[in-house]
């Protein structure tokens, strides 16, 4: 557990050093808050880093997520991981495993070409698939929710067979 | 003596039977002399099987149609009414053509006198026997029932033969076809079944074109929504007519199921908007008086149900 | 003794023959009407007048909603305010039907406003066959004044009802999900309105997602799905104070959800562990009975009218289709036997239809078949269309209809739009932005 925090304090302060957006997002909530009073000014400037440090290592993990393989893909009207899906779904496993203080969850979607009730059911489906696969690769249920949005939240707009099969997906995401 | 008894108290009881189920309502007879403002006032008769009888649940809509058509006028052919001067050149020729047939076949019943013509006994239908009585009685009637059987079956057989030739003719100038003298003979046998009172001079019968006439030219004014669907009776109408052919009166009869059922009275409704529009009513020309009483019945099994 | 039987033979004769002879005068013709037409009756509707026999504002409001009303069904035809002839007349007197008879028009109807006290108004009405010279029905109706737009559509359901034998559906709301914004981010929220698109207010403000509202039978209540807190669940929300509620505590997703017919309960799926089910939760006593047990999808359920029976969309046959089943439960059989896959069934007011949609080559449509499955007809189709919901009176549709987008990446329109059940009469309903999932409210209690 310690090395891990050293490990993240290490990346972060190695990211900080380019990471000038951020910053600004840092700064600017020090500079209020140094501005909203003296007396409190050292101690909240140093919960705002701890929780914009958090923030960036939440951050750093969610890209670092996408980099392993956030999502996986569905045939039409499906719910069955195809072995591709596995595959990634065993690396994601992995990370799940190392980052063992964050928990997940997991969205299921579908394409438009639907009716909205059932595209709910199926996108509970969908994410309940790949959250058993990864509960079987051993990492623990309580970490992992579940959360269906049917067809209200395409990935990719349009109405073409490749923003659909886009669309028909599980992401795992960070809580 | 209590032989004779018994006949009276037979005959009385068959009296009272016939009565019974031949007497149609005072109120009928009388024409009732209404402005057409007032459409409501004139009670139902409710007294009469007749009325009753037209009514029938629509679940058995074939069965339903059929009673109606009962109790509709049983046809005999008749002439064509008088009309445009076109018409009556082909009515002169198909006159011409009649009187040939009618003496070809005339010769064949001479030669042959064993035709079993039956004389019906029995009173016949209620139906079409008022007709032929009002034949008898109206002045135009030129044929009287014969006392002398033979008379009469030539007569009777000369008149069958004035209809059965028009029908040929009609059938002459649609379809082509040839007579055959046994055909007729064997149309001749069939009709004579029917009823033993049939006079030649049919032009004051009522006949289908007259019925078919007005009934067109009304349902072009009846206008209903789906709804109509609903209704499942068929809703009759009394109509009075002067002799222009406009609209006297027209009665919705059935009062109560006018009452107690919405569909059937927003039909009834557009029933009675339809006759009052439709007026005047085109009555054939010479029958008016025949067409003074009408009972619609109008039927919305034509509207889809959805 | 034989004189005197020939002699009674003979009064009997000639009694029968007069008997004859008397039903020949008294005889009908009698002819069949076997035939008509369908067409929108032509109907006026003068503007209300005052208490002095002129017509005023609020006269003129109340008419043309009623006018809108019965045109907009498609079973009337109006005659337009500035063709009338004659000047509108008081509901307590007859007007002059040959005024209104030359113009084809059938039926009139005449009215009045009339200020009592200080917030209250006297509304009368009555309509009359132009035809046959008669007044048909009347009614008066004391309101305060604000109430002049649903008088008018109470109105415009008793002339209905009276000239076609169907009840109206004026009287009446829909609720319904106001869309707006890029298709990947969109923002939902539950508005109202009345059903001629008046009265619009939105119920929520958009901050969590919300859909597939539907109103209660018999209160003023609607219950959906939110993503309140970034939980889907089921809720029910009051319109008359304006408060939501969570339905009981489940361990997953509840959607789907739809009162019985009696009010009483909440008929929903619950879906956990990758199998959606069916189960009620009954609102006086909160006892949850699950309906279904099957490891497939059973959702979209709706209950017939008298409760009896339970129509549901599942995929336990291998794709999506529609089955039935008895409130309890038991005796679940298939009814969706056509080409293409069934959803979303709803049971008709009256029982005798379900509406539902269907998907079959690429396209949508919607339907209606009988609860036997027998009689399938489609009415409407679109790239995609979806989600009827029947008026009050289970002659009219309302769905909602997507285009299909021109360019790949723009939004398409969504939109609400309602068709008779006999298939003509697409209509559009306009919203202040795009719209779905709408929900017909009952007759509103008077």
């Amino acid at each position: 557990m310690n090395k891990k925090l050293l490990a993240m304090l290490g990346t972060v302060a190695l990211l900080s050093a380019c990471e000038t957006a951020s910053q600004k997002v840092v700064s600017g909530t020090a500079a209020t808050s140094s501005s909203s009073g003296s007396t409190s000014g050292s101690a909240s400037s140093s919960v705002d880093k701890k929780q914009s440090l958090f923030a960036q290592a939440k951050q750093t993990a969610a890209d670092k997520l996408i980099a392993v393989g956030d999502r996986v893909l569905f045939d039409y009207d499906s719910a069955e991981l195809d072995s591709s899906a596995k595959i990634l779904l065993d690396a994601q496993s992995r990370f799940l495993r190392v980052n063992s203080d964050l928990n997940f969850i997991i969205e299921g979607h579908c394409d438009e070409r639907g009716t909205r009730e059932y595209n709910l059911a199926l996108g509970e489906q969908r994410a309940t698939a790949v959250r058993d696969y990864l509960v079987i690769q051993g990492i623990d249920p309580d970490r992992i929710k579940v959360i269906s949005y049917g067809k209200e939240k395409p990935a990719v707009v349009g109405s073409n067979n490749m923003a659909w099969s886009k669309n028909r997906r599980a992401v795992t995401v960070i809580e | 003596m209590v032989g004779s008894t018994f006949i009276s108290i037979g005959l009385h009881i068959s009296f009272i039977i016939i009565a019974y189920f031949g007497m149609p309502s005072l109120k009928i007879k009388e024409p009732i002399e209404q402005p057409i403002d007032i459409v409501d006032d004139t009670p139902i008769s409710s007294k009469t099987s007749l009325k009753l009888g037209t009514t029938t649940v629509k679940k058995e809509n074939e069965k339903k149609i059929e009673e109606v058509k009962e109790k509709r006028i049983r046809k005999t052919i008749p002439p064509p009414p008088p009309a445009p001067s076109k018409e009556i050149i082909d009515k002169k020729n198909n006159e011409l053509k009649k009187q040939k047939e009618i003496n070809e076949i005339a010769e064949i019943i001479k030669k042959k006198p064993k035709l079993k013509i039956e004389k019906k006994k029995e009173i016949p239908k209620v139906v079409s026997k008022p007709k032929t009585l009002k034949k008898q009685t109206t002045p135009k009637v030129v044929v009287k029932p014969e006392k002398v059987k033979n008379k009469q079956k030539e007569n009777f057989a000369k008149g069958l033969l004035n209809t059965l030739a028009e029908a040929k003719i009609k059938n002459n100038d649609v379809k082509k076809k040839k007579a055959n003298k046994e055909d007729l003979l064997k149309k001749i046998k069939k009709m004579a079944g029917n009823s033993n009172r049939q006079v030649q001079e049919t032009s004051l019968n009522i006949s289908q074109t007259d019925i078919d006439r007005i009934s067109n030219h009304v349902n072009k004014f009846f206008n209903v929504s789906y709804a109509a669907s609903e209704v499942k009776y068929i809703i009759p109408l009394k109509i009075i007519t002067n002799l222009d052919g406009t609209v006297q009166s027209v009665t919705i009869i059935e009062k109560s199921k006018y009452m107690k059922d919405k569909f059937y009275r927003a039909v009834a409704d557009a029933a009675r908007r339809a006759v009052l529009d439709s007026s005047p009513l085109p009555l054939p020309k010479g029958k008016e008086k025949l067409f003074r009483n009408i009972e619609f019945n109008f039927d919305t099994s034509f509207v889809m149900s959805y | 003794m034989n004189k005197s039987l020939y002699l009674l033979c003979l009064k009997f004769l000639v009694l029968s023959f007069g008997l004859m002879t008397f039903n020949v005068f008294a005889d009908d013709v009698k002819i069949n009407i076997n035939s008509g037409q369908i067409e929108p009756l032509p109907v006026a509707i003068a503007d209300f007048t005052d208490k002095d026999g002129n017509s005023n504002q609020i006269g003129r409001q109340i008419s043309e909603v009623i006018s809108n009303n019965l045109v907009g069904s498609g079973q009337f035809k109006a005659i337009e305010s500035a063709a009338f002839i004659a000047p509108p007349t008081s509901p307590s007197v007859r007007p002059n039907f040959t005024d209104w008879s030359p113009l084809g028009i059938k039926a009139l109807v005449t009215g009045s406003v009339k200020n009592i006290n200080n917030d209250e108004i006297e509304i009368e009405f009555r309509l009359w066959d132009v035809v046959a010279e008669t007044d048909l029905i009347g009614l008066r109706l004391t309101v305060v004044s604000n109430a002049w737009r649903r008088v008018a559509h109470i109105i415009s359901d008793e002339i209905f009802e009276r000239l076609s034998g169907d009840s109206g559906y004026f009287d009446t709301r829909i609720v319904y999900v106001s869309e707006s914004g890029p298709q990947n981010n969109r923002l939902k929220r539950l508005a109202i309105m009345d059903q001629d698109g008046e009265n619009h207010q939105y119920l929520t403000d958009g901050s969590f997602l919300v859909l597939t509202p539907r109103f209660s039978p018999t209160s003023q209540e609607i219950t959906y799905l939110a993503y309140f807190k970034n939980e889907p669940r089921v809720y029910i929300f009051n319109l008359e104070t304006g408060q939501q509620e969570l339905l009981g505590s489940f361990p997953g997703m509840t959607f789907a959800p739809r009162f019985s017919p009696k009010g009483d309960k909440i008929i929903m799926s619950l879906a956990q562990k990758g199998v959606t089910d069916i189960y009620t939760m009954n609102l006086n006593n909160q006892k949850v009975d699950r309906l279904t047990n099957s490891s497939s999808i059973d959702t979209s359920p709706s209950y017939s009218p008298d409760g009896k029976k339970i129509i549901f969309n599942s995929d336990r046959g291998g794709s999506q289709q529609i089955y039935i089943m008895d409130s309890n439960g038991k005796g679940v059989k298939r009814i969706s036997f056509g080409n293409g896959r069934y959803a979303t069934p709803v049971w008709a007011p009256k029982g005798e239809l379900i509406a539902f949609t269907k998907m079959y080559k690429n396209k949508f449509y919607i339907g209606v078949m009988s609860p036997d499955g027998s009689g399938e007809r489609l009415l409407a189709e679109g790239y995609l269309v979806e989600g009827p919901t029947w008026a009050p009176n289970g002659r009219v549709l309302m769905y909602f209809k997507q285009d299909k987008p021109v360019d790949d990446g723009k939004s398409t329109n969504v939109n609400l739009y309602k068709i008779d059940i006999t298939g003509f009469r697409e209509t559009r309903i306009i919203t202040p932005s795009d719209g779905s999932d709408p929900a017909w409210s009952p007759l509103l209690p008077n």
